[in-house]
């Protein structure tokens, strides 16, 4: 990376054939860094450092933009830029806005110490310093925002940790699909192999189920889930519970009824 | 300038955290001179020591201060949250956020 230097002059003939394929992955860093990802200063400060300039991962995700919502605690003007220290509550970080001649001063008139305010900009790092460079920053209105930003976060990390398929007890869903799928004339054993099937597999079970039927495009009625299940089980209501709650985790979703269902992939 | 990192409570919370800092969101139920008694996110009531220049200037009040062993809360500081501030979902976020402790 230390000779990515795509605008630099030099000879510029060959350079630009050169600098095309050695700033391959530059190039697509930048078109990733558009993201714009919902974070807390702590994630911030925990990221891991590393030598390289500017590549941020959290959950192992290249960072873009960044978003947080945080009190300003100290509001510094200087003649070239604004320096806003600012804290969450899970940490602090110094904030830093460029100052430009044609901007709006209302929009920094109304930051006040010891207010919330959202901020979008980007991570940077001087002298093993970290702070937010600071694209846009505007105080909270409505406060409901906080809660909504604290869920984000969270939504967004879980979005990004757990497998596609979800959380722990359905992890090896994803995995057992294709055989089970390479298996297709045993998908009605799958099922009701014996007594042996507990609540916890069943997500598992019925996720078989969706994936074995013969056309994929006719959607599932619930109460064929539950009567296929529920003896197995031993009760209807286990069935209809975990079917909940593959509707809420985003696995099935409904169709033209409540009771109409289709797997997610 | 160092801050302390100050975990966001509701009032069954507080037992767990007596004499460290905490970020507390409630409503205003009653104030008293410097005593103030907050709904909590959980329907619990929270007593307040307010700081001596602190003024409530609306309904929902977050309160960043430590926690006494009676349960009740000393300001440090405070900011207004305004009139129109959901603490159900509040609540649920505070609770959720517990099981994220590399985020919170």
């Amino acid at each position: 990376m230390s000779n990515y230097r795509p605008y630099t002059g030099g000879n510029q003939g060959q350079g630009f054939i050169q600098d095309s394929f050695s700033s391959d992955t530059g190039a697509t860093k930048k078109i990733t860094n558009h993201t714009l990802r919902p974070v807390t200063i702590k994630q911030l400060l925990s990221i891991p450092r590393t030598n390289s300039d500017g590549d941020y991962k959290i959950d192992g995700h290249d960072l873009g933009q960044i978003t947080l919502i945080a009190v300003v605690r100290v509001f510094v003007r200087q003649a070239t830029q604004h320096i806003y220290h600012i804290e969450d509550g899970t940490g602090e970080i110094d904030g830093k806005r460029f100052t430009v001649d044609d901007e709006d001063p209302a929009e920094y008139d109304n930051i006040v110490e010891g207010t919330y305010v959202r901020i979008v900009g980007n991570l940077k790092e001087y002298q093993q310093r970290l702070s937010v460079n600071v694209h846009s920053i505007r105080p909270i209105k409505d406060k409901n925002e906080i809660t909504y930003h604290l869920l984000e976060v969270i939504y967004t990390h879980v979005n990004f940790t757990r497998s596609k398929i979800g959380g722990t007890n359905m992890n090896n869903m994803g995995m057992m699909m294709p055989t089970s799928q390479n298996n297709f004339n045993n998908h009605s054993s799958a099922g009701v192999d014996g007594l042996s099937v507990k609540t916890g597999d069943l997500p598992q079970k019925i996720a078989e189920m969706f994936q074995n039927r013969p056309n994929k495009d006719v959607s599932v009625h619930r109460r064929d889930i539950i009567s296929k299940f529920a003896p197995v089980v031993g009760s209807a209501e286990a069935v209809n519970n975990v079917v909940e709650s593959m509707i809420q985790n985003g696995f099935v979703y409904t169709v033209e009824d409540d009771d109409h269902l289709q797997f997610t992939y | 300038m160092s801050l302390p990192a100050t975990p966001r409570v509701n009032s069954a919370m507080l037992s767990a955290h007596i004499g460290k800092t905490v970020r507390f969101v409630g409503k205003i139920m009653e104030q008293n001179g410097t005593r103030a008694f907050m709904s909590a996110p959980d329907k619990g009531q929270v007593e307040i020591h307010m700081n001596e220049t602190s003024q409530y200037g609306t309904q929902f009040i977050e309160v960043i201060g430590v926690v006494n062993s009676d349960h009740s809360i000393t300001e440090m500081a405070s900011t207004n949250m305004g009139n129109d501030f959901d603490l159900e979902t509040y609540n649920q976020a505070v609770i959720t956020m517990q099981q994220f402790p590399t985020l919170f």
